[in-house]
């Protein structure tokens, strides 16, 4: 935090904004002010392609929102649609939960070398790359040399085909979303966990309080800024992330379950060469996330302590 | 509110600064691509007025697209480059040669073509996306700039100019094929047969009772559940079975939109009866294990090593193979071998399989191409115009005696030349495969391939193999054809050519794709699979594209959706 | 000390028994993959204890020899390490004139960087076509530069700094130096946790550069890691058996008498993709969870 005798050097100077330590600040931010300019904002208005008949041989003229109405009568986008929803409303449901409950647990153990070592170890598969990970569930899984499915014959059960259950495909796909982000979500909720005054809990204790009673009434509220920050920030992106999971994880038998937007757009543009579908469809799915950018940010000004802003 | 016209102010400056610099950067890709209409006519007779064309002027550089050239894009990156320049000496012409992995190939080419990168000579995968290309105006009409070409004129097989010809025109060159019949055939464990005392299936439900077999009387005696009647990969290597149903699907396993040779209509196989049939055998099949349930997830490559490791009764794949998954399980059981079956009764009993005549790859010239014409000519003198040049294309770098290069070129004998690693091992070379086969081939004259490394008992080992399967398979093919099992498809009714299709043939292909692939699970009964088909074909308008086809052939749709 | 009751004690057995059971779980898949990529056995002779019956070395030996396999590994390793240490640099001072709250134009830095572009994206073709007017196709700048640098990095970073006692800084400007002295001399080097945190996600990033890849390297020799074993692990064909059985023969081993799959080989791929994380990570652990805190929970 600036001190008082920066703040009055700044007020001295706030007429004149080209002071030399204004221009030296100024030139240290020039790299990624220019390449935000280049990479993001010089292709920002190609989302006109949107509009325009556009294909492999590039522009051949406007269609208005004739692309539009194509995508939205087309089957398979209201499939994807509905299943990058499935996936969103799974993710809440279970994925966000699980950190802070593993959170609660861990915090529990009072072995501290255990503690770490359980926390590395649950924590490594976030830096993972989804493909490897996918490639490592679609060997475990596999109906003839999978691991899971040895312990199933193993037992005498019959083997389960479980990547091409696509009424499964949502589940599995969960489980692995918690399995390979729960360590690394419960880094945060540990901090605000270790952020509650121990004396609280001595307080409960002799109050005769049990442990539930205890987590209920002192160690959830002293989290419940955390976890509702979080969850309003996670808002703004719930449509984003999902594309490199799936583009490993898909295949025909499973596809009517796990085709999301980004993949579709993937194989009607580059792979059937309709940019203006795919762009349209692009187009659409961010106009969505703005507005959920809009609404978080709505949310998090009425429902957080602070009522800070996310825009 | 402050933000909000901050945040306005910005988004404007910043779409004003971009547009304008897009636009600046947009007009030189622009200039690329030409508008179709413009193509072709005006630019090619002016430059033929030129009374001799055979002395077309040579080109600075021939660019080359394809997959596979010498292995993957990976694989053998010396022959790769020292061939580039071998033939950049030979002919003085600059040859650059490119290659994209398989796996990302059509995203690599649409996305070079897309920005006009793509110059040269360009291998596309099917005729449908030569369609396409042509539909976009992204590729040269070839008709024009070869009219006075001597080599096209009289060397290049008129079949080879029909199959890539549309509206008159040429589109494409054919990479060539060796004029052998290009087919799957099914392979069966006999010595499994034989253990159990049963012929060779006929019907498919023979087979069906033979796999069942395979699968519960532990055909290896080893006193262990480890064996399945066969696999597949999705449809494509289990199309007989589709096929001897009468439920057909096309010449890539695709189920749309076919024609059917014994009734010379265009139908939709997903939308019939028999197709029902078909899907409940192989749910059946799938459920006890008889059929490989895991046969629409793994890759071809898997499907075919199962069969080599001799815990797999079978599958449908290229003939050739019946032999190499053979020699494969014999490593792990001697006795081991397999029996071949072209076509499967059902159903019908004649005009079940089709087979084509390869021709090759199309290979198409995109518009970008500096030198169009003295390419597109070079192009055809080079790889068509001599055996020289065709096994130079075809096999590599040629050496001038025997033993030297990758083949040796001797009156109408290739030898196609081995090598000892240090190990002592006969090694060979990979290949360009730039063309597939002499266009000599078409008219009758054939040339003699001799194995020839400085082992010599490889040399004669390997004919030997190699002429004993090709027998063994003649043999197999034959009976095929005699009762009529097999039948040549015509080029032109490979598929629908209405621009309809072209628009639909991808999403329909998936959903019947899916439709099969989720019934064979069980995760919805056959009927629930098909009535969902029914739907999104509705919504494709797929009815469209039959009704235009049969127009086209003078027939009438049998079928509504 | 609290004294604890009977209940929480079995709830504390039974605590610490479950997270025995969950890391196993976590580890099982991990564990199953490495005996996979040290196993030769046969498909048909498969059983489920996780010590392989035939180990051996060979895919390993595979990667190390064969071009395709270790040409994008050694790519990946340029990318990240290139792209980690400018991300870094670049992020790390562009945070410091962010962190200066009072100085003219700040909040347009902010809407600019991260607002704005969370809110529009350019979509694929215009980005490809401008990569291409740059010259970044087939170079590994498309992979790197447009990376390098972050909103999301640079806000993490300054609110570090922000948390950073500014007495510090003070004495050294009323000795007379500049803002850069002042920044390398003093904020940079006291930074050095969420560097670390930062440097930790970038290079993860980097290191599984994917989609990218695709896209703008036509040549496969600019292949990255990820997209080599994405290809091992889907689209297995036919010229990967015939080089597998190459490799081997290039090993001085009969491929007659060995089966293997590919699946060995790209189980190889993942232990080896994992490796540099697993090294790495539990010596940044300590700063990592210190930086982020800072640099999150006060955003």
């Amino acid at each position: 935090m600036d001190t008082a005798t920066t703040a009055r050097k700044y007020q001295k100077n706030q007429k004149k904004i080209l002071t030399k330590t204004n221009i030296m600040l100024y030139l240290m931010i020039t790299v990624p002010l220019l390449l935000y300019y280049v990479f993001r904002y010089i292709p920002m208005p190609g989302v006109i392609i949107a509009f325009q008949q556009y294909s492999l041989s590039g522009f051949k003229y406007w269609v208005g929102i004739n692309n539009f109405n194509a995508i939205f009568s087309t089957y398979f986008f209201w499939e994807a649609f509905r299943n990058n929803w499935v996936f969103v409303g799974f993710g809440y449901v279970f994925v966000t939960p699980s950190p802070i409950i593993f959170a609660l647990l861990i915090n529990e153990i009072r072995v501290r070398w255990y503690k770490k070592s359980v926390q590395t170890i649950s924590t490594l598969p976030n830096f993972v790359t989804w493909v490897v990970i996918g490639g490592l569930f679609i060997q475990l899984l596999s109906p003839s040399t999978g691991y899971v499915n040895l312990v199933i014959k193993f037992f005498g059960g019959t083997p389960i085909f479980f990547m091409s259950r696509s009424a499964l495909f949502p589940w599995l796909f969960t489980f692995m979303r918690i399995w390979k982000g729960v360590g690394y979500g419960a880094i945060i909720y540990l901090a605000a966990l270790s952020g509650i005054d121990p004396q609280l809990y001595e307080a409960a204790v002799i109050d005769g309080a049990n442990k539930l009673r205890q987590v209920w009434h002192i160690t959830l509220p002293g989290i419940r800024n955390t976890i509702l920050v979080l969850i309003v920030l996670s808002f703004s992106h719930v449509l984003k992330g999902f594309f490199e999971p799936i583009f490993i994880l898909k295949n025909p038998m499973n596809r009517s379950r796990s085709e999301i937007l980004d993949t579709y757009i993937y194989t009607i543009g580059i792979l059937q060469g309709r940019f203006n579908i795919a762009t349209a469809v692009g187009l659409f799915k961010s106009l969505i996330s703005m507005f959920l950018l809009f609404f978080a940010n709505f949310l998090s000004k009425r429902f957080t302590e602070d009522g800070r802003s996310i825009l | 509110m402050k933000k909000t016209k901050i945040l306005c102010l910005v988004i404007t400056i910043v779409f004003a600064l971009s547009a304008m610099l897009t636009a600046c950067g947009t007009s030189t890709v622009e200039e690329t691509p030409t508008p179709t209409a413009t193509v072709a006519p005006t630019a090619t007779p002016v430059e033929s007025e030129e009374p001799v064309s055979t002395e077309v002027a040579k080109p600075d550089e021939i660019d080359i697209t394809k997959v596979y050239y010498f292995g993957d894009s990976l694989d053998n990156t010396d022959q790769k480059v020292n061939y580039e320049v071998w033939m950049t000496e030979e002919y003085g012409i600059d040859f650059e040669m490119h290659y994209p992995a398989r796996n990302s190939y059509v995203e690599v080419i649409n996305l070079a073509v897309a920005s006009g990168d793509l110059d040269g000579i360009v291998a596309l995968f099917t005729p449908q996306i030569v369609r396409e290309w042509k539909a976009e105006g992204l590729i040269y009409p070839l008709t024009d700039f070869l009219a006075d070409n001597e080599v096209y004129n009289t060397t290049y097989p008129e079949v080879w100019k029909e199959t890539y010809s549309f509206e008159g025109e040429l589109w494409a060159l054919a990479a060539g094929g060796d004029g052998v019949p290009a087919m799957f055939a099914r392979s069966i464990r006999g010595d499994w047969l034989d253990t159990f005392g049963l012929a060779r299936p006929e019907t498919v439900w023979e087979l069906y009772e033979a796999s069942k077999m395979f699968t519960f009387n532990d055909p290896d005696g080893n006193g262990i559940d480890d064996t399945f009647g066969m696999t597949s990969r999705n449809m494509w290597l289990m199309q007989d079975i589709f096929q001897a149903f009468d439920a057909r699907m096309n010449h890539v396993a695709d189920a749309v939109p076919i024609w059917n040779p014994n009734t010379n209509v265009w139908e939709d196989s997903m939308i019939k009866p028999e197709m029902v049939e078909c899907l409940t055998l192989l749910a059946q099949m799938a459920s006890e294990n008889v059929m490989d349930p895991e046969s629409f997830v793994h890759s071809s490559t898997v499907a075919k090593n199962k069969v080599k490791s001799g815990y797999y009764g079978g599958f449908f794949y290229w003939d050739s193979w019946i032999l190499s998954v053979e020699s494969a399980s014999k490593t792990v059981f001697p006795e081991a071998y397999m029996e071949g079956i072209y076509a499967l009764k059902g159903n019908i009993t004649t005009n079940i399989n089709q087979y084509g005549i390869g021709y090759g790859a199309p290979m198409v010239m995109t518009t970008t191409t500096p030198e169009p014409k003295e390419t597109i000519n070079w192009y055809m003198n080079i790889f068509y115009g001599s055996a020289e040049g065709v096994y130079r294309g075809r096999y590599g770098i040629q050496g001038d005696f025997i033993g030297e290069g990758m083949f040796t070129l001797s009156g109408t004998t290739i030898y196609k030349n081995y090598y000892l690693d240090s190990e002592g091992v006969v090694r060979g070379f990979s290949a360009p495969g730039i063309v597939g086969g002499h266009p000599l081939y078409a008219q009758g004259t054939v040339y003699e391939i001799v194995y020839n490394s400085p082992d010599a008992d490889w040399n004669a080992a390997t004919t030997e193999r190699v002429n004993s399967g090709l027998l063994r398979r003649k043999v197999w093919f034959d009976e095929a054809l005699a009762w009529g099992g097999v039948y040549l498809l015509p080029e032109s009714l490979k598929e629908p050519t209405s621009d309809k299709f072209l628009a639909i043939s991808s999403d329909l292909g998936a959903a019947a794709k899916e439709a099969i692939a989720t019934s064979f699970v069980g995760e919805v009964s056959v009927e629930e699979a098909i009535a969902k088909y029914r739907e999104v074909a509705k919504t494709l308008g797929a009815q469209e594209v039959l009704d235009l086809a049969n127009a086209e052939i003078g027939a009438v749709t049998g079928q509504t959706y | 000390m609290l004294k604890r009751s009977t209940g929480e004690r079995v709830f504390n057995v039974f605590n610490l028994i479950g997270f025995f059971i969950f890391t196993c779980l976590m580890l099982l898949p991990i564990v199953f993959v490495f005996k996979q990529s040290l196993d030769i056995a046969l498909a048909g002779t498969l059983n489920i204890s996780l010590i392989p019956k035939t180990p051996s070395l060979v895919f390993y030996k595979m990667v190390i020899n064969e071009e395709s396999v270790y040409r994008p590994f050694l790519n990946s390793v340029y990318i990240t390490i290139v792209g980690t240490s400018s991300s870094i640099l670049v992020n790390a001072i562009g945070a410091y004139t962010l962190s200066k709250r009072q100085l003219p134009g700040n909040k347009f830095m902010i809407y600019f960087l991260v607002i704005i572009p969370m809110l529009f994206g350019g979509g694929l073709i215009p980005t490809y076509l401008l990569m291409r007017a740059l010259g970044f196709i087939d170079r590994f700048a498309a992979l790197i530069v447009p990376g390098m640098a972050s909103g999301w990095y640079m806000i993490l970073i300054r609110n570090y700094y922000w948390s950073i006692p500014l007495s510090l800084a003070e004495s050294a400007r009323i000795d007379g130096a500049e803002e850069f002295t002042v920044f390398f001399r003093i904020i940079l080097p006291l930074a050095k946790p969420v560097l670390s945190a930062i440097a930790l996600f970038a290079g993860v990033g980097f290191w599984n550069t994917f989609m990218s890849a695709i896209i703008y390297m036509r040549d496969p020799k600019k292949y990255t890691f990820p997209v080599k074993l994405r290809e091992m692990i889907l689209l297995q064909n036919d010229s990967d058996q015939q080089r597998m059985e190459d490799m081997l023969q290039s090993m001085g081993l009969d491929p007659n008498k060995f089966f293997l799959t590919a699946e060995g080989l790209s189980a190889a791929m993942m232990i080896i993709s994992m490796l540099p994380i697993v090294m790495v990570y539990p010596y940044l652990q300590k700063h990592f969870a210190a930086g982020i805190m800072v640099g999150s929970i006060k955003g």
